[in-house]
């Protein structure tokens, strides 16, 4: 079977899945994380439908998928409002790929979905990290304004090539300040006040691993982006062909058209960055900076899309009757999810320039 | 499907047609006049001479036709490299521009036109747009009418025909009645330069470089044989030329120039990282646009819908990061010893030639709408 064919059928797989869930969006409360029996309900769902584990190896449990295929059931999912809650949902079953020193009972449990691993990368300077003379590595400092759902387990907070793995109740290690946000997501803070972490909890040498894991899920966003982008257009071209105001279907106005070649454009140029992304990591190279990219440019496109789309419906499209107001709501976390947009563009800025050079 | 990359032999081209650039024509940009896009002779000649022992004469052109056979990913790379130099604007005399519209030559047409002008030993201009049919190119009205002793007679007039001056022919679009054997309809002559009632009313002076004509043709007679394609058939030619020239001409040459304004804004420090960044990655995007639509072309699939995409988003973005480097530099940027502003000046018409910018999106939007055209158009794609 070919790798279009593995796609086609993920795709097909996702989507069906989809379908079969999305009256639970109904269930979706307005803010905040969904509620344990949603969780539950796409959990059993996935597993029954066989999408589990997609990027974890088929010898822990896993899919295998490669990244191709993750990033067309990424787009799937992010069809339906259930999917930008991907981080609850669907990071159930994943595998932290590649980061040696968690043990095998660790990433076997993660992979059937009993755990869940994260990771947070910190700038240079904003914990402190030091060895004790008692080989426990002590941390302290604060990390303000992490996503809840990366504290509800196991957590890697890395700096540079060095990490510990922090779990819930480590002496010296609180997540504090749960505060809601404009979506599901809620952030808290990490303090760490002289904890102590013993040297099974202390990896070096994962700054590569980390980098490729955080390629893969700036990835899975940019996927993401592109698939609820491209659902909600569609939804706004139905609108806008049978919508008629003085005597005209909305389809007939060059100033909808324009709203329309805009979004087409930006989308387009989403998905083939993403497929670049994927293809570049399938083929065994470097996908660090052709994912940065793919997320800039996709979260962005999907942002200025879905708001469009809203701008297509008026008064309905702002409303909560239609899942378009709630989209945007949502995706405008992607844009600084995984790096700020604007600081990642930045700092991509010598790769994207040598890139163009060539 | 486009995979992101370059095949190799396509980028040692492309890295030969970059040196050359370098050290070949950037060197003579300050020769380049401020209003025309013309060299003296001796160094035209030096130029195309240095091109042709490079090899990277007719590159695109497919090897069945004497050329090198890299296509229209060959093309948007060899025209990327041409564009980090003002004077890409030379590209017509530097075997840089395949004539797609020739490939439908029949056999006594291809050793009078097609393999000359591969050759560069002649050159034509491409006739379609008259004062009241622009980007809506169905609408002309130069009227070609057969006179019943072999020959069509042409009158009318065209307006913007770019290189009409230099050129030993052009490809006229006329308006042909209907007869027993086709319809009414468009057809496209070639028409040699000399041809009595064929005539170069004035040039047109524009803010850039080139400088189109304006056509006259009265009572014209062309022999039947100068019909290229078949009669009535030339708008559908037309379209799969200007499909073409939507990804393969203006974009490389948008995105090389725009390329090139922002590696000297970083070099010269006149704007940080946070300011050049995120018009790298407009730019990188609307470059995997050009490729991914020039690998579809190259395997003979339809890329109109994709071409507008293509143009429209290259164009205007290549215009604004050329806009915001200039704006940088300040007066430096708006004055004669940087590229910027003749870069400004000469691909400023990019968004209205081949159709216009909003003519594209309007074919974008109306593919969508009309149900023409997917969200989803990447060739190879899952769905």
């Amino acid at each position: 079977m070919t790798t279009e064919d593995d796609g086609q059928k993920w795709r097909r797989v996702a989507r069906d899945l989809i379908a079969a869930l999305r009256p639970l969006e109904e269930s979706l409360p307005q803010q905040g994380p969904p509620g344990v029996a949603i969780a539950e309900a796409v959990h059993r769902a996935r597993r029954a439908c066989g999408l589990w584990g997609l990027h974890a190896p088929r010898e822990v449990g896993g899919l295998g998928l490669s990244w191709r295929q993750c990033a067309v059931v990424q787009e799937e999912w992010h069809r339906s409002l259930l999917g930008l809650w991907s981080y609850q949902l669907f990071s159930a079953g994943e595998f932290p790929p590649g980061v040696g020193g968690l043990g095998s009972d660790v990433v076997e449990a993660c992979v059937r979905g009993e755990r869940r691993v994260h990771q947070l990368q910190v700038p240079e300077g904003s914990l402190t990290f030091q060895m004790g003379p008692d080989g426990k590595m002590m941390v302290d400092g604060v990390c303000p304004g992490v996503p809840a759902w990366k504290a509800t387990d196991l957590l890697i907070v890395a700096q540079g090539d060095a990490g510990v793995v922090c779990t819930l109740g480590l002496a010296g290690y609180a997540v504090v300040n749960r505060r809601g946000t404009m979506g599901s997501a809620e952030l808290v803070d990490l303090v760490f006040q002289g904890c102590r972490v013993g040297p099974d909890g202390v990896l070096e040498g994962i700054g590569d691993a980390l980098a490729r894991w955080q390629a893969m899920q700036r990835l899975q966003l940019a996927a993401g982006a592109v698939g609820a982008a491209e659902y909600c257009l569609e939804r706004a071209l139905e609108h806008l062909r049978g919508r008629v105001t003085f005597g005209k279907p909305l389809a007939d106005r060059q100033a909808m058209q324009w709203l329309v070649a805009d979004s087409a454009r930006e989308l387009h140029a989403s998905r083939l960055l993403v497929h670049r992304a994927a293809l570049q990591a399938d083929a065994g190279g470097d996908p660090t900076h052709a994912a940065l990219v793919a997320k800039v440019v996709a979260t962005d496109a999907a942002c200025a899309i879905v708001d469009r789309v809203i701008q297509m419906y008026g008064g309905y499209g702002y409303c909560r009757d239609l899942p378009f107001e709630h989209f945007w709501r949502e995706l405008r976390l992607y844009r600084f999810l995984e790096g700020n947009n604007e600081e990642l563009a930045g700092l991509a800025t010598s790769d994207v320039l040598a890139r163009l050079d060539r | 499907m486009w995979n992101g990359v370059l095949p190799e032999k396509t980028q040692t081209w492309k890295d030969r047609m970059r040196s050359f650039v370098e050290r070949e024509l950037v060197p003579r940009e300050s020769l380049l006049p401020p209003f025309a896009s013309r060299l003296p002779f001796a160094e035209l000649r030096d130029i195309v001479a240095g091109l042709r022992a490079e090899g990277l004469w007719g590159l695109a052109v497919p090897q069945a036709l004497g050329g090198g056979g890299l296509g229209f990913v060959g093309l948007c790379a060899l025209r990327e490299a041409l564009a980090h130099t003002t004077l890409w604007s030379l590209a017509p005399l530097l075997g840089t521009e395949p004539p797609i519209l020739l490939y439908d030559c029949n056999a006594e047409q291809r050793e009078r036109y097609l393999l000359p002008t591969i050759r560069g030993e002649r050159q034509g201009c491409f006739a379609l747009t008259e004062r009241g049919a622009g980007s809506d190119a169905a609408a002309i009205q130069l009227r070609a009418d057969p006179d019943g002793d072999g020959h069509y007679v042409l009158n009318g007039a065209k307006i913007f025909t770019s290189h009409a001056d230099e050129a030993d022919y052009a490809l006229v679009f006329g308006v042909t009645p209907a007869h027993a054997d086709h319809s009414a309809g468009i057809t496209l002559f070639l028409v040699d330069h000399g041809t009595p009632g064929f005539e170069i009313v004035r040039q047109l002076d524009t803010m850039g470089g080139d400088r189109p004509s304006e056509l006259r043709f009265e009572n014209c007679r062309v022999p039947a044989d100068r019909v290229l394609g078949e009669v009535g058939n030339a708008f559908t030619m037309a379209q799969r030329w200007f499909a073409c020239d939507r990804v393969a001409l203006q974009p490389p040459i948008a995105i090389g120039a725009a390329t090139r304004c922002l590696m000297l804004a970083r070099s010269a420090g006149v704007a940080s990282d946070r300011e050049i960044g995120p018009m790298s990655l407009q730019l990188d995007a609307a470059r995997e646009m050009m490729y991914a639509a020039a690998w579809k072309a190259d395997a003979d699939l339809d890329i109109r819908h994709e071409a507008s995409m293509v143009k429209a988003t290259a164009t205007t973005v290549a215009l604004h990061v050329v806009d915001r480097v200039i704006q940088w530099f300040g007066p430096d940027g708006y004055g004669p010893n940087l590229p910027m502003e003749r870069y400004y000046r000469d691909i400023r018409r990019f968004t209205i030639a081949a159709g216009t910018h909003e003519i594209q999106q309007f074919v974008v939007a109306r593919g969508l709408l009309k149900g023409y055209a997917a969200l989803d158009c990447v060739e190879g794609g899952v769905r």
